[in-house]
């Protein structure tokens, strides 16, 4: 399989602080690829670099076969989406006008009619709640749209920024679900997460950060059998 | 002489409603008010001025020059200092107080340039009347009422059914999460000065084709600032409502009480409203409002 996504030795740093101090990682065509660790450990920070809305200080991120761009607009364009931590989506948008901003750099009239199909075929609510505003939705619900806002981007891969964060338990199991149903239609995956048993069982592999460094790497199923992890890593 | 004030009064509300929406659309989507806003339409009048007083192009050639200048200036003072303390992660207030800088900057320039004198479009104004229903009715009123109205109705047009005005409302609600989606905030904001700046250029000039162009004319933006706190701040609708409410205030106010007691009247509204109902008419959150 071909990499889609490379970063290597990636620094970052708010301020004189250290967020990350070099990180290496890479993300193949058709994976789930995990980042876990507890919070600070800058994984947080990977994604915002990655997407170009805050600067590196030191390394290179590869997507596609290429340098990725500075500008987070071209890097949607090349086919790389990020679904934000704690959603954030546009609350006095109706659910329709998320989903049209998540599609503002297509120009394919009719895949976007179709992937607004295919986002209402995934999450059915959304199509009931089409004309309501967005901060009207339940929390599972806004997280629903978050997820479809990025997929109407078209992406090749998705980045997930810590999507079951603040979820009922049932919403999260869903959520994961869709997460794989996505992969399955042909979406890479790289999502962040501190739930970790349930981010491992859908992963191929995941890299475990610690202080701004990968500490541990293996496949879902080697690092799900392995019990010193949490204790040792995840802050559990 | 009710339906002569009432219409005066939504004369003047309507040239407020061009700055407000500038104020409203600028606020929503980067959180400080532009002080430098109303200076937008004193450059505006003054470069129509000078293309149709001194240059001698026709009136509307210049007026129109005269808007396209007060929109590069609004942009020019984006691209050169608020997108730069933007980007230092300065707090807003930095913004505004930079908006007041230039404000001032601004006025103190025209003064050098043009002398404080008041100066007048030496085009021929209609400033006939014509009666309707026993009312005698400004040309000038009616011709500032019709192009605001059909400005506005365009403006509302372009926020809520255009692809750039879903941009700049999505980035009003979230810039974050429009910067992830791709959304080029940077070149959003850019336009929206733009349009606001050229908005406020329109202003100035009927502003000055009804009184006068001098270099504190921008003081007008004040009062268009005051409309979109009465209307809700951000909310461009409630700009637009704010501003043809106090336009007709200060006209009552002036024809049935007293000139000197406009702007008493007009703070008074504001203060009111600030205590009964501090997110304004149509606004939606009561945060900061520098």
């Amino acid at each position: 399989m071909a990499v889609l996504l490379k970063v290597e030795n990636l620094k970052a740093a708010y301020g004189g602080i250290h967020a990350l101090r070099g990180v290496s990682l890479q993300v193949e065509e058709g994976e789930i690829v995990s980042v876990l660790g507890a919070n600070g450990a800058g994984k947080s920070t990977l994604l915002k670099c990655i997407s170009a809305v805050m600067k590196r200080v030191e390394g290179n991120i590869e997507f596609d076969g290429k340098p990725i761009s500075n500008k987070p607009y071209e890097i949607v364009e090349a086919g790389l989406v990020q679904v934000p931590e704690a959603r954030q989506i546009f609350a006095k948008l109706t659910v329709e006008e998320n989903l049209r901003v998540g599609a503002g750099n297509r120009k394919d009239t009719d895949g976007i009619k179709k992937d607004f199909e295919r986002v209402y075929a995934l999450f059915p609510r959304l199509k009931e709640r089409e004309k309501q505003y967005g901060g009207l939705l339940s929390g599972g619900e806004q997280q629903m749209l978050a997820i479809a806002r990025g997929i109407m981007a078209k992406p090749k891969l998705m980045m997930f920024d810590e999507p079951s964060l603040g979820l009922a338990p049932v919403i999260v199991t869903q959520m994961f679900e869709a997460i794989k149903e996505l992969n399955k239609e042909g979406i890479s995956i790289l999502l962040i997460e501190q739930n970790a048993n349930k981010a491992l069982q859908i992963s191929d592999h995941a890299y475990i950060m610690q202080t701004g460094l990968v500490v541990r790497y293996g496949t879902g199923k080697e690092l799900l059998a392995d019990d010193t992890l949490s204790a040792a890593y995840l802050g559990e | 002489m009710f339906l002569q004030q009432l219409i005066t009064g939504i004369s003047i509300g309507g040239i407020y409603a061009l700055l407000a929406t500038g104020y409203s659309l600028i606020y929503s989507l980067l959180d400080f008010s532009n002080w430098a806003h109303g200076e937008f339409a004193m450059l505006g009048a003054y470069v129509a001025i000078v293309f149709a007083n001194m240059v001698g192009v026709p009136f509307l050639i210049a007026a129109v020059l005269g808007v396209c200048g007060a929109a590069l200036i609004s942009f020019f003072c984006e691209k050169v200092v608020y997108r730069h303390i933007r980007s230092t992660g300065a707090p807003n207030m930095f913004l505004m107080i930079g908006a007041m800088g230039m404000s001032t900057i601004f006025q103190q320039v025209a003064n050098l340039v043009f002398t404080g004198q008041y100066r007048s479009f030496k085009f021929k104004l209609p400033v006939n009347t014509i009666e309707i229903a026993g009312a005698y009715l400004g040309v000038l009123d009616l011709i500032s009422l019709v192009l605001t109205a059909v400005i506005l109705v365009f403006l509302m047009y372009l926020i809520n059914k255009t692809k750039f005005g879903l941009n700049v409302r999505a980035i009003a609600c979230n810039a974050y999460a429009a910067r992830v989606l791709g959304v080029r905030v940077d070149r959003s904001i850019a336009s929206v000065f733009l349009l606001a700046g050229s908005l406020a250029g329109v202003a100035g000039i009927l502003y000055g084709m009804k009184y006068n162009v001098f270099p504190t004319m921008g003081n007008i933006g004040l009062k268009a600032f005051v409309a979109s706190v009465v209307g809700g701040l951000g909310s461009v609708p409630g700009a637009i409502v704010g501003s043809l409410l106090l336009g007709v205030l200060e006209t009552f106010v002036s024809g049935y009480v007293s000139s000197s007691l406009r702007d008493f009247f007009s703070f008074a509204l504001l203060i009111v409203l600030l205590l009964v109902k501090p997110s304004g008419l149509f606004g939606v959150d009561v945060q900061d409002k520098a």
